[in-house]
C-alpha cells in the first residue's frame, strides 16, 4: 500500500460561468521513505495537487472524480473533523511564501505552541520541542519570540520546516518551497531537506518547476502538463532519457555544467487556457512531434521500462525522438525544419 | 466616397474613444441591472434627476406660496387632499411642491460638492503619495487635522460666520469632506509609485507633473469615482443636517429645511405627510447613491464578486 | 524599534496636530465680523472689571503672536473664558454637558462598534451564501436614513402615539415611581436613554459592520490562513484568527468614528433635547455666546485627536509590523 496515491483524479473551479479543470485525471502514488517530484510550468496543477492531498482546496473548488488516498483512507471524501486529525500529525505542508503562510501578527513561538495546543500538546511540551527542532534546522531558538516579517527569507523557510516538523508527520507536502529564495539559500534549503529525508525517515512530495532541485532531492519524478501527467519515473532516468517530448524540451532548458555552451531549449508558446479543454494530447499545439492522431485522441499511459510511464501515442519511438530533440533547431520551426 | 475615407483617419482616434467610454457605460449599465438592487439604485436616481430637472414644469404650485381656504383662512397643517397630494405645512405651503423644487437643491449640492471633494481630495492625496518625504508628512498633518475637527460642529460655526447661503454651505461641506478621499487616494499611489510603468516613464525623462497626472491619475481615477459617488450621498445629508438644525439657506427651500421648520413648529406630533416625505427622498436618494456605487465597485475591483 | 520609540513618535505627530488645530480655531474665531475682542469680551455683556481681566489673560492688547500663545495656552490648561449668556466661567457651564453627552455618546459607540463586529463577522464568514447578499444591502439602509429624522420618525412613533418613551430631555422634572421596576436606579434617566441611544447605534452601525465584513471576506483568503487550516486548527480558532487580524480596520475606524458620532450627537441632542454639548454649542452659535462655542469646539475635537492617538497605540500594540512607521 503506498502511502499516498491519486487515484484518476480530476479538480474542478467553479466559476460563475462553467466549471474548470486544473487536473485532468491524475494517477500518482507516493512509497513511505521515498520523495516524488512534481513538474511543470505555472499553471499546470501542481499547487491544486497539493492543496487537494491535504483537503485544503479553497471554497469554490473541489474534486470532481476519483480519490485522494492517504494510508489507505481516502481523503477527498473525508469529513472535515477526521481531516482534521490527519493534518499536520501525520501529512504536513510546507508552503511557497514563509511570510504570507505565518500569522502575521503572533510570534514564531506563538505559531508553534497554538499549532501543539490544536492537537493536545502542551505549552511546555510545545516550547521544548520548537527549541530542539529549531536547533535542527540550524536556527537559534532565540528566533521563538520574533515576528516573522523580522526573520530573513531563509530564516523564514527554515523556521516553517521546523514548524512542519512538529508531530515527526510522515509524509511532507511542500509547494515550491525554494522559489523565490537566492541561489545561496536555496541550497541550504535543499541541503536541510536532504539531510532531513536521511534521518527522519520522511516521505517528500516536492512540488517545482525547478527541475535542478527536483533532480537532487527526489527518487521519482512526474512531469504535469496541463493538469495531466505526461511522464513518470525514477527521477535520473527520466531525465537522462526521456521519453516524452515535453519532458525532453523541459530537461534541455536548464544549463549543463557539463556543456556550458550548449544552446538552450525554449518551448515557444504556451501551455493552453484550462477553459478550453482540448480532446487530443494537450501537448498537441507545442509539440515538434505532432501528428494527427495526437490531436483527436488522448494518448494513454503507456508503460516503458520498469517502474516508468509515459502518456504518448508514439512512446515506442521514444529513442528516434529523444535524439532528434538535440538539435535546436526543431524546437523553433518543428520537424520539417529537421 | 473617397471624401469620405479621407476624413475618416483624422477622428478615428476621439471618435474610437468615444467609442470606447460609452461601451463602459453601457457594461456599468449592464452590470447594475443584473442585480434588483443596482437596478433599484440606478431607476431612483434617474427618477430625482428627471424631476429635479424638470421641477418648474412639474410642481403643481409655487414651493413658496401660502394658500388660503374659501373662508380667507391659511391652510395650516392639511392632511393630503386632492389639491393637495401630500397636504401643507403650517405656513400653508403644498408639502408636494416643496418636495418637488428641493429634488434640485439635492442635486446641485451633491454634484458640486463630490466634484470639489474629488478635486482637492484626489490632488492631495496624488501629490502626497507622489512625492512623499516632507511634502506628504506636511500633507498629512493637514489631512490628519481635518479628520480631527468634528464635522457638524465646524459646520455650523463656519456657516454661522460666513452667514447661511446655499453657496456658503458647499463651501464648508467641500472644505473638510476631502479628507477621506485624499487619504485613499494617496495609499493607492503609494503603491502604484513602485511598480515598473512609473518607473519606466522616469527613466525616460518624463517630468514628475506629466507622471502624475498622465501615468498615475488614470489608475486612481476608477477608486476616485467610487469615493465621488458615496461623497454625494454625504455631502447631500450633510447639506440637510446643516439645514436641520436651522442654519439653512432661508432662500432656498431644501428638504432638510422642510425638516427644520416642522420640527421647530412643533408639527411633528401629527403631521406625518410634512414629516416623512423629505426624510424618505433623503433616505431613497442616498440608498440609491450606495446601491449604485457597490455596483461600481464590483466592476472595479472583480475579485468581491 | 519596539513599542517605545513608536509610542514617542505618535505622541510626537499628536502634538503638531494639537498646535495645528489651535492655529486652525484660532484664526477660524477671528473670523467673526468686528472686533477680534468680541469673541471675548461680547458687545457689552460683561461688566468692566470683568472686561479688564479677560483682557489681561487672553493678551488682547499685544501682538497677534503673543495673543495666540496666550490662546494657546489658556485652552489647554482649561481656562475657557467667560459665558456671555450664562455669566459663569466657560468651565461652569460645559462641566455638566460634558458628562450629559458622554453619558449618550459613549453607549451608542460601544453598541454600535459592539453590534457592528459581531454582525459583521456573522455576514462576512458565510460569504457567497444568500443571506450575505440580502444582509449587505439590508445593512445599508440605517447607514441611509439621516439620523435626524429617524430620531423624529421614532419620537412621534413611540413617544407621541405609543408614548412607551418620554418625548425628550434628560430626566423629569418630577418623577415618582409607582410600579416595581421604576425604582431601579436611574430608571428614570435609562427610559429617557432608550430611543436616543437606539437612533444613534442604528445610524452608526453600519459603518463598522461593513469594514468588519469586508476585511473578514479579505482575510479570509490570505494564505496565512491555508496554513493554519493545514496545521489542523479548529473552526472556532480559525474564526477567531480571522477575526483578530480583520478587526484592525474596524480600530483604525473606530478613532475616525468618533469624529462622526460628535457631528450626529448634535444632531441627536437637538432632537431629543438632550442637555448635552451639541446641543450647547449650536445654541450658543446662534446666541452669540462665541466663548462657549469655542470651548465646546475645542473640547471636541481634543477629543477625537487624544482618541486617534490612543487608537494608534492599541493598533501598534496588536500589529507589531505597524511599529515601523
Amino acid at each position: 500500500m503506498s502511502l499516498f496515491e491519486l487515484d484518476d483524479v480530476s479538480i474542478a473551479y467553479h466559476t460563475r460561468e462553467s466549471a474548470v479543470f486544473a487536473v485532468n485525471h491524475v494517477s500518482l502514488g507516493l512509497e513511505s521513505g521515498t520523495a516524488l517530484g512534481l513538474v511543470g510550468e505555472s499553471g499546470c496543477g501542481k499547487s491544486t495537487l497539493a492543496l487537494a492531498a491535504l483537503g485544503l482546496l479553497p471554497r469554490f473548488a473541489n474534486v470532481w472524480q476519483g480519490t485522494i488516498r492517504f494510508e489507505g483512507r481516502a481523503v477527498s471524501t473525508m469529513a472535515d473533523a477526521d481531516l482534521r486529525a490527519l493534518r499536520w500529525r501525520r501529512m504536513a505542508y510546507v508552503p511557497q511564501s514563509a511570510l504570507a503562510s505565518l500569522v502575521p501578527v503572533h510570534s514564531i513561538r506563538r505559531q508553534f505552541r497554538d499549532t501543539a495546543a490544536a492537537h493536545g500538546m502542551r505549552a511546555i511540551e510545545a516550547d521544548r520541542r520548537a527549541a530542539e527542532l529549531l536547533r535542527r534546522v540550524e536556527l537559534d531558538p532565540i528566533v521563538l519570540d520574533r515576528f516573522p516579517h523580522e526573520l530573513s527569507g531563509g530564516m523564514r523557510q527554515r523556521a516553517i520546516i521546523a514548524l512542519a516538523l512538529l508531530f515527526k508527520p510522515p509524509l511532507l507536502v511542500a509547494d515550491e518551497p525554494t522559489t523565490g529564495l537566492d541561489v545561496i539559500v536555496q541550497r541550504q534549503i535543499v541541503n536541510l531537506l536532504i539531510d532531513l529525508r536521511r534521518t527522519e525517515a520522511l516521505s517528500l512530495l516536492f512540488i517545482s518547476h525547478d527541475i535542478g532541485v527536483v533532480a537532487e532531492l527526489c527518487d521519482r519524478i512526474a512531469v504535469l502538463y496541463a493538469g495531466e501527467v505526461m511522464e513518470e519515473g525514477p527521477t535520473l532516468e527520466v531525465l537522462a532519457r526521456p521519453s516524452h517530448p515535453y519532458t525532453m524540451g523541459l530537461a534541455r532548458s536548464f544549463p549543463d555544467i557539463r556543456a556550458p555552451d550548449r544552446p538552450l531549449v525554449s518551448i515557444p508558446g504556451h501551455p493552453p487556457r484550462l477553459s478550453e479543454v482540448s480532446k487530443g494530447c494537450p501537448f498537441a499545439t507545442r509539440c515538434p512531434f505532432v501528428r494527427d492522431l495526437c490531436r483527436t485522441d488522448k494518448p494513454r499511459k503507456t508503460e516503458v521500462g520498469r517502474d516508468r510511464s509515459v502518456a504518448c501515442h508514439f512512446a515506442d519511438e521514444a529513442a528516434r525522438m529523444r535524439e532528434t530533440a538535440t538539435r535546436p533547431g526543431i524546437w523553433e520551426e518543428g520537424v520539417a525544419a529537421a | 466616397m473617397s471624401n469620405a475615407s479621407s476624413a475618416l483617419p483624422h477622428t478615428s482616434a476621439f471618435d474610437g474613444r468615444i467609442r470606447a467610454s460609452t461601451r463602459r457605460v453601457v457594461d456599468f449599465l449592464k452590470i447594475a441591472f443584473e442585480s434588483w438592487s443596482g437596478a433599484f439604485g440606478i431607476t431612483v436616481l434617474g427618477l430625482i434627476i428627471v424631476v429635479a430637472a424638470l421641477s418648474p414644469w412639474i410642481a403643481p404650485y409655487d414651493p413658496i406660496a401660502n394658500h388660503f381656504n374659501a373662508a380667507g383662512q391659511l391652510k395650516r397643517l392639511e392632511p393630503p387632499s386632492a389639491a393637495h397630494w401630500l397636504g401643507t405645512t403650517y405656513y400653508g405651503l403644498d408639502v408636494l411642491s416643496q418636495m418637488i423644487d428641493g429634488s434640485r437643491i439635492v442635486l446641485i449640492v451633491g454634484i458640486t460638492c463630490a466634484s470639489f471633494i474629488a478635486v482637492i481630495g484626489t490632488n492631495v492625496g496624488l501629490v502626497a503619495g507622489y512625492y512623499g518625504g516632507r511634502v506628504d508628512a506636511t500633507l498629512m498633518r493637514i489631512t490628519g487635522l481635518a479628520f480631527g475637527i468634528p464635522f457638524i460642529p465646524f459646520a455650523v460655526v463656519l456657516v454661522a460666520l460666513l452667514g447661511p447661503s446655499l453657496w456658503n454651505m458647499i463651501l464648508t461641506i467641500s472644505l473638510l469632506m476631502w479628507r477621506t478621499t485624499a487619504r485613499v487616494i494617496r495609499s493607492q499611489v503609494l503603491s502604484l509609485r513602485e511598480r515598473a510603468f512609473v518607473k519606466a516613464a522616469k527613466i525616460a525623462g518624463a517630468s514628475d507633473l506629466r507622471i502624475i497626472y498622465i501615468h498615475i491619475f488614470p489608475n486612481v481615477l476608477p477608486m476616485t469615482l467610487l469615493y465621488v459617488a458615496f461623497d454625494i450621498a454625504w455631502a447631500v445629508l450633510a447639506e440637510a443636517s446643516i439645514s436641520f438644525l436651522g442654519f439653512g439657506d432661508p432662500n432656498q427651500v431644501s428638504w432638510g429645511q422642510m425638516l427644520y421648520l416642522a420640527y421647530v413648529s412643533g408639527s411633528i406630533r401629527q403631521a406625518w405627510w410634512w414629516t416623512i416625505p423629505p426624510g424618505l427622498g433623503l433616505s431613497l436618494f442616498v440608498i440609491s447613491v450606495f446601491l449604485v456605487g457597490r455596483q461600481y465597485e464590483k466592476l472595479a475591483s472583480p475579485r468581491l464578486r | 524599534m519596539g513599542f517605545l520609540s513608536y509610542a514617542g513618535r505618535r505622541a510626537a505627530h499628536t502634538a503638531v496636530t494639537l498646535a495645528l488645530l489651535l492655529v486652525f480655531m484660532f484664526v477660524l474665531f477671528r473670523l467673526i465680523p468686528g472686533d477680534p475682542t468680541t469673541l471675548l469680551l461680547g458687545t457689552g455683556e460683561l461688566t468692566a472689571e470683568a472686561q479688564q481681566r479677560l483682557r489681561a489673560q487672553w493678551g488682547l492688547d499685544q501682538s497677534m503672536l503673543e495673543q495666540f500663545i496666550s490662546y494657546g495656552r489658556n485652552l489647554l490648561s482649561g481656562e475657557l473664558g467667560l459665558s456671555f449668556y450664562y455669566r459663569r466661567p466657560v468651565t461652569e457651564v460645559i462641566a455638566p454637558m460634558l458628562a450629559n453627552t458622554l453619558l449618550l455618546m459613549l453607549p451608542i459607540v460601544v453598541l454600535a462598534i459592539g453590534l457592528g463586529i459581531a454582525i459583521g463577522t456573522w455576514l462576512g464568514w458565510r460569504r457567497g451564501e444568500r443571506v450575505e447578499e440580502l444582509g449587505a444591502v439590508l445593512v445599508l439602509v440605517p447607514r441611509a436614513l439621516p439620523v435626524f429624522w429617524t430620531g423624529i420618525v421614532f419620537l412621534s412613533l413611540f413617544a407621541y402615539k405609543l408614548q412607551w418613551f418620554p418625548i425628550g430631555g434628560i430626566r423629569e422634572t418630577f418623577f415618582y415611581p409607582e410600579s416595581w421596576y421604576q425604582f431601579i436606579p436611574y430608571y428614570d434617566v435609562l427610559r429617557h436613554l432608550v430611543l436616543p441611544v437606539a437612533t444613534g447605534v442604528l445610524a452608526s452601525m453600519a459603518d463598522p459592520l461593513m469594514i468588519m465584513r469586508t476585511s473578514l471576506i479579505e482575510v479570509r483568503d490570505e494564505e496565512f490562513m491555508i496554513l493554519a487550516r493545514a496545521r489542523g486548527l479548529s473552526t472556532r480558532n480559525l474564526q477567531r484568527l480571522a477575526r483578530r487580524s480583520a478587526f484592525l480596520p474596524v480600530l483604525t475606524y473606530s478613532a475616525i468614528m468618533v469624529g462622526f458620532a460628535f457631528g450626529g450627537q448634535v444632531l441627536l441632542e437637538v432632537v431629543f433635547t438632550w442637555p448635552g454639548m451639541g446641543r450647547l454649542m449650536v445654541n450658543s452659535v446662534t446666541q452669540r455666546d462665541y466663548p462657549v462655542a469655542q470651548a465646546a469646539f475645542f473640547l471636541m475635537a481634543a477629543v477625537v485627536i487624544a482618541l486617534n492617538f490612543a487608537v494608534d497605540l492599541i493598533y501598534g500594540w496588536l500589529d507589531p509590523r505597524i511599529r515601523y512607521e
